[in-house]
């Protein structure tokens, strides 16, 4: 039996780790308004001059004696509706897809370095768009459609051809890491001899969507990603834990916790591909994101997954709308692919979160 | 009554037999050592305990119930194992680590029940100020009291360790021996543990297994088991069966190599 002053001891420890918890589930709420203050600005940002007032004052006519702004035109509706708000929702979808991406692949292999890139997943998609560009032939209309359907059939065969080959030996982490760089630089040297053939009309198109770009997003597109994002979340979601022991302490650890490794390394695994592949059939490449977004994530949060996954979409969506909105506004009118300008915002802040967590050991 | 039991067990890695059809069989609460050469077995029978690797024949029954039967969370509820190597990578913490050892009884959602379970777990071993610290960045000897605190967290019937003392120095060695006989004899918990210190089986241990080159060699009370005559076939070296203060201990002779090593 107890003493009255080991409870009260061990009520202290619980009361702590709830405190961790809250402190936790806030750094979510707050990513969540930071997020929605980063689309607001995205929204409100560019040639159109947008700003928050005015839009109030279009959706709440009651407001405007009190905001003193006048209303969108017509033409300036259609620029928020049909061209900012769904690039802007495409960003916030493709960053959190790429973000739990990246999450689920370094705890499947329990490497930091990886990301669902490091399988070879990007270059699979540049090939598909590429092929369609060379050999397609179809029509300007179609040849868009073409190149996205191409790039998600290659990005799943890729997956596909990395997991047969690895279950051949276990399907353990380093032979998947292992067989997912070498489809990479095979994918990489193929894509190089398509590029190498193709000629000066094809050849822009196809180094155009090895850049990642959000721009000519529809809604359908936003709309086919989130469902995508919204099908597979739960699946990772539920194998939270999981991740937790595969990341941090590895197999043998969680399979003696009860967790079926195989099948959720297949599991998480295929949900990854189908995801990425909706992700990157849609943007084109936007590599850094899967890699940095968990680190910051980690960084701020720590390693169980229940939070980290969340918070590493949250990262991905603010990662990738700002430098959309950075690419889309700096060099007005000209616009930098958000695949170039996310290296640009992401790797200042990534070395700074690794400093600083140097600088707070010493 | 025996209630851990392995009957005919086999286990061959393709067609390298490791062990052969080991009968071995465990009372409950008692402390058992599996002792062996290096290469005899001895991890690879532990592991075929909890189904880690599965047995190529032969099964593990508890309390008469044929554990390979049953699904990996099942078996989770009754094995907890401490694994040989501790290394961890940066993740989770050490509350977090304990936490999970829950997982057998838990859903995605911890209790208060399983928050309060950790805590008096960490409280009991001692592990209270290290509770928000990442567990990569502990010592060997923490880490190997968070995993065995992971282990006692899962609520097991039977408790499997591999090695847990090898890489410690003999404070921590000492120490660890400690709480496990504590553990075991307040929660009635059957350990089964694979050692190298032949004098620490001695002492803690209720049961000794002795394994030579895949083969049950001998089993019974510290007494029976570790004679000179088998310390020399099993590891081949001379060792004189001492009292000292009451305490039997092992200890080699000089030249105690013998000249034909297995």
């Amino acid at each position: 039996m107890p003493s009255p002053e080991q409870k009260a001891r061990t009520t202290s420890l619980s009361g702590r780790y709830l405190a961790l918890r809250a402190r936790k589930r806030l750094w979510l709420c707050l990513a969540v308004l930071l997020l929605l203050a980063a689309a607001l600005a995205a929204c409100c940002m560019g040639v159109a001059d947008l700003t928050p007032g005015r839009l109030l004052a279009t959706w709440l006519p009651p407001l405007r004696p009190l905001l003193g702004s006048a209303p969108l035109t017509e033409t300036e509706q259609n620029v928020l509706l049909m061209l900012r708000l769904p690039r802007v929702a495409m960003a916030v979808v493709a960053g959190a897809g790429l973000g739990c991406t990246g999450t689920v692949m370094q705890a499947i292999t329990g490497n930091a370095m990886a990301s669902p890139f490091t399988t070879g997943l990007s270059n699979a998609a540049a090939l598909g768009a590429a092929l369609v560009v060379l050999f397609g032939g179809f029509p300007v209309y179609l040849q868009e459609s073409a190149m996205v359907l191409a790039a998600f059939i290659m990005t799943m065969l890729c997956a596909a051809l990395v997991y047969g080959i690895s279950s051949l030996r276990g399907l353990g982490p380093e032979t998947l890491v292992l067989t997912g760089i070498a489809l990479n630089y095979l994918f990489s040297a193929v894509n190089s001899s398509m590029q190498y053939i193709a000629n000066e009309q094809q050849l822009p198109a196809i180094i155009h969507w090895t850049f990642g770009s959000l721009t000519g997003g529809s809604w359908w597109d936003v709309a086919i990603m989130a469902l995508f994002l919204a099908a597979v979340y739960p699946l990772f979601a539920s194998r939270a834990w999981a991740m937790n022991l595969m990341s941090s302490n590895g197999d043998e650890s969680a399979a003696a916790l009860g967790v079926h490794v195989r099948n959720t390394r297949l599991v998480l695994g295929v949900g990854m591909a189908f995801l990425t592949a909706s992700v990157v059939s849609f943007t084109g490449i936007i590599g850094f994101v899967g890699l940095v977004a968990p680190h910051i994530a980690r960084f701020l949060m720590g390693g169980d997954h229940r939070y980290l996954l969340p918070f590493s979409a949250l990262c991905g969506s603010i990662l990738v709308l700002v430098a959309d909105t950075v690419g889309r506004v700096a060099f007005s009118p000209t616009t930098l692919p958000v695949g170039i300008v996310v290296s640009y915002v992401g790797v200042p802040l990534f070395l700074y979160l690794i400093l600083r967590e140097r600088w707070g050991r010493a | 009554m025996s209630a851990l039991e392995l009957s005919g067990l086999s286990f061959s890695y393709r067609q390298h037999p490791v062990f052969h059809s080991i009968c071995l069989s465990v009372e409950e609460g008692h402390f058992c050592a599996l002792l062996g050469s290096n290469g005899a077995g001895k991890t690879t029978l532990l592991k075929c305990v909890n189904h880690l690797l599965r047995p190529s024949e032969g099964r593990v029954l508890w309390r008469g119930m044929d554990t390979g039967r049953l699904t990996m969370r099942e078996r989770a509820r009754i094995y907890g194992y401490v694994p040989q190597n501790t290394q961890a990578r940066a993740g989770l913490n050490v509350f977090e680590t304990v936490l999970s050892g829950r997982l057998p009884h838990m859903g995605h959602r911890a209790s208060p029940a399983d928050v309060n379970e950790v805590s008096s777990l960490l409280e009991e071993l001692g592990l209270a100020e290290l509770a928000f610290r990442p567990l990569h960045q502990l010592s060997g000897g923490e880490r190997q009291r968070v995993l065995i605190a992971r282990a006692l967290a899962q609520a097991p019937e039977v408790l499997l360790l591999d090695e847990p003392i090898s890489s410690l120095d003999l404070r921590y060695q000492y120490e660890i021996m400690d709480l496990l006989r504590r553990v075991s004899q307040e929660r009635g918990l059957t350990v089964v543990a694979v050692l190298h210190d032949l004098n620490m089986a001695v002492e803690y241990a209720d049961e000794l297994a002795l394994l030579k080159a895949g083969q049950l060699y001998a089993k019974g009370t510290p007494r029976q088991v570790l004679t000179e005559q088998a310390v020399e076939d099993v590891f081949g070296i001379r060792m004189e069966l001492m009292t000292i203060k009451g305490r039997s201990v092992l200890l080699p002779v000089r030249d105690a190599v013998a000249p034909s090593s297995p």
